[in-house]
């Protein structure tokens, strides 16, 4: 029940977004990013005193694109991956991975850069990997040896995601997002945080700029039959 | 360029964190159930100074706190009941012969979930510091039907003098060994081999174990109430109803929206 309701939340956010969005709008542009991911906020235990983790800096990298519906609202698809990164035993890997489509609310601020106020939806996935082999480790009175995992694991969560971007007018934005893990669910609802720097590529500007035109000039020819008729 | 100077910072500021989990089995036995139960023997445990209902409830809080919390995760442990168990748990070893290996003695076997007792025989607490022993002692090929924690009952027993919070905390340590976990290396971490005063939650080596073995499938899968309740086909059947509202909706004639 509870996933059924998380995954008709996800539908509505960002299936339903999409399905306009191929019918409407057109590509603003493409951006690239860096930026670091915080899991499980306050939920960790980090050291042996009882500190839990409040702001992690795992790498990220994040690739977007703006597809705008008009000068107010868009749509912007997203992945985002962090940086594979060994364990205290080198054979252990973990990443994290993200695709998430949010829709923005923006704003035009008076030095003429752009807040962005997003929500939307996604998958996040965590792969962790092992070659295998084992490790010896206190047990009891004594040491055993322990094995290791052999292959790779990757749990799927879909999550809610909110947040807020500034593009300034140098082609790059900042962002700040929270993710939401399980909504539905007080035994293991959990938030986590992702922040980053985007720059961004205009790559679509001429075939934008011939859109506007052709746009333009049909609605020029609408006004004007319906004025003539 | 100001932002240049802006990446230099945070590269500089990145950091690598560090993580190692293992098992206590050597096919990462697992269990195939989202829901897995933890009962309480009703074998009296005459030195914890505890009774069973109050075991049972240490117990659920041990699952609560720790191990139901991960959100990676599609494991949820369940506070269960006392049950009748044979007088057997309270006095046999756990292993035949020794405890490394060990082989499961077979009058404890624990036919599905995970059973907590309290024991006292020797051979299983040589020494008052150990606090309990784990088996995971009824697996098929890599799948974990049952586990065995038994609790020291012995009169020096050291599980007795401790605080609550830290009953709980070696509750849901034996627990991670009953769902296939092994020990840290690191402090941090709930499985550790020591038990901590200080323990709260579970550190990133138990979530990363937790995740491995058990983890989250959304949408589709892991959720129980999906596969239980045979909404998978409800859930297509949203997929589709979705995308049948989208193209509805945008098969009326709107004003095609002005882009600048």
């Amino acid at each position: 029940m509870k996933s059924r309701l998380t995954a008709t939340i996800f539908l509505c956010l960002v299936l339903l977004p999409m399905a306009f969005a191929t019918e409407w709008g057109q590509i603003e542009d493409v951006s690239f990013g860096v930026g670091s991911f915080t899991e499980h906020i306050n939920q960790v235990q980090i050291d042996r005193a009882g500190s839990r983790n409040s702001f992690d800096l795992t790498p990220m990298l994040s690739a977007n694109m703006e597809w705008a519906f008009n000068e107010s609202f868009s749509l912007i698809p997203e992945f985002a991956i962090t940086l594979p990164e060994s364990g205290r035993d080198p054979n252990i890997k973990r990443f994290s991975y993200f695709f998430l489509a949010d829709g923005a609310y923006k704003l035009k601020t008076e030095s003429s850069g752009i807040i962005y106020f997003l929500a939307g939806g996604g998958l996040a996935l965590k792969t962790l990997s092992s070659s295998g082999g084992s490790e010896t480790l206190q047990n009891g009175t004594g040491t055993a040896s322990f094995p290791l995992p052999d292959g790779s694991s990757t749990s799927r969560n879909l999550v809610l995601d909110f947040g807020i971007k500034y593009k300034s007018n140098y082609d790059f934005s900042v962002l700040g997002k929270g993710m939401v893990y399980n909504l539905s669910s007080s035994r293991n609802r959990s938030f986590s945080f992702m922040m980053g720097v985007n720059w961004h590529w205009d790559l679509f500007a001429d075939a934008r700029v011939k859109t506007n035109q052709r746009n333009r000039i049909k609605r020029e020819e609408k006004d004007w039959i319906i004025k003539n008729k | 360029m100001d932002y240049k100077k802006q990446v230099a910072l945070l590269l500089m500021l990145l950091s690598t964190q560090v993580w190692s989990f293992t098992f206590n089995n050597s096919v990462g036995a697992s269990f195939e159930n989202d829901e897995v139960r933890v009962d309480v023997s009703n074998q009296t445990c005459s030195q914890l100074g505890i009774t069973q209902s109050e075991l049972l409830s240490l117990a659920g809080e041990a699952v609560n706190i720790y191990w139901n919390s991960v959100h990676t995760s599609r494991l949820e442990l369940t506070k269960g009941s006392i049950v009748s168990t044979s007088s057997l748990f309270r006095t046999d070893p756990i292993c035949s012969g020794s405890l490394n290996p060990c082989i499961p003695n077979p009058d404890l076997i624990v036919p599905s979930g995970i059973l907590i007792a309290c024991n006292t025989n020797a051979a299983n607490f040589a020494s008052t510091a150990v606090l309990a022993l784990t088996v995971p002692n009824n697996i098929s090929g890599d799948k974990l039907n049952g586990a065995l924690i038994l609790i020291n009952d012995n009169a020096s027993n050291q599980f007795a003098g401790k605080s609550r919070e830290e009953k709980i905390s070696i509750l849901a340590h034996e627990i991670g060994h009953a769902i296939g976990l092994g020990h840290s290396p690191v402090d941090d971490s709930l499985m550790f081999h020591l038990s901590i005063d200080t323990r709260q939650a579970l550190g990133w080596d138990d979530i990363d174990g937790v995740t491995y073995l058990y983890p989250s499938e959304q949408p589709l899968g892991g959720c129980g109430s999906i596969e239980n309740q045979n909404s998978k086909s409800g859930f297509l059947i949203g997929l589709l109803l979705t995308f049948f509202l989208g193209s509805s909706i945008r098969s009326f004639k709107f004003q095609r929206p002005r882009i600048a």
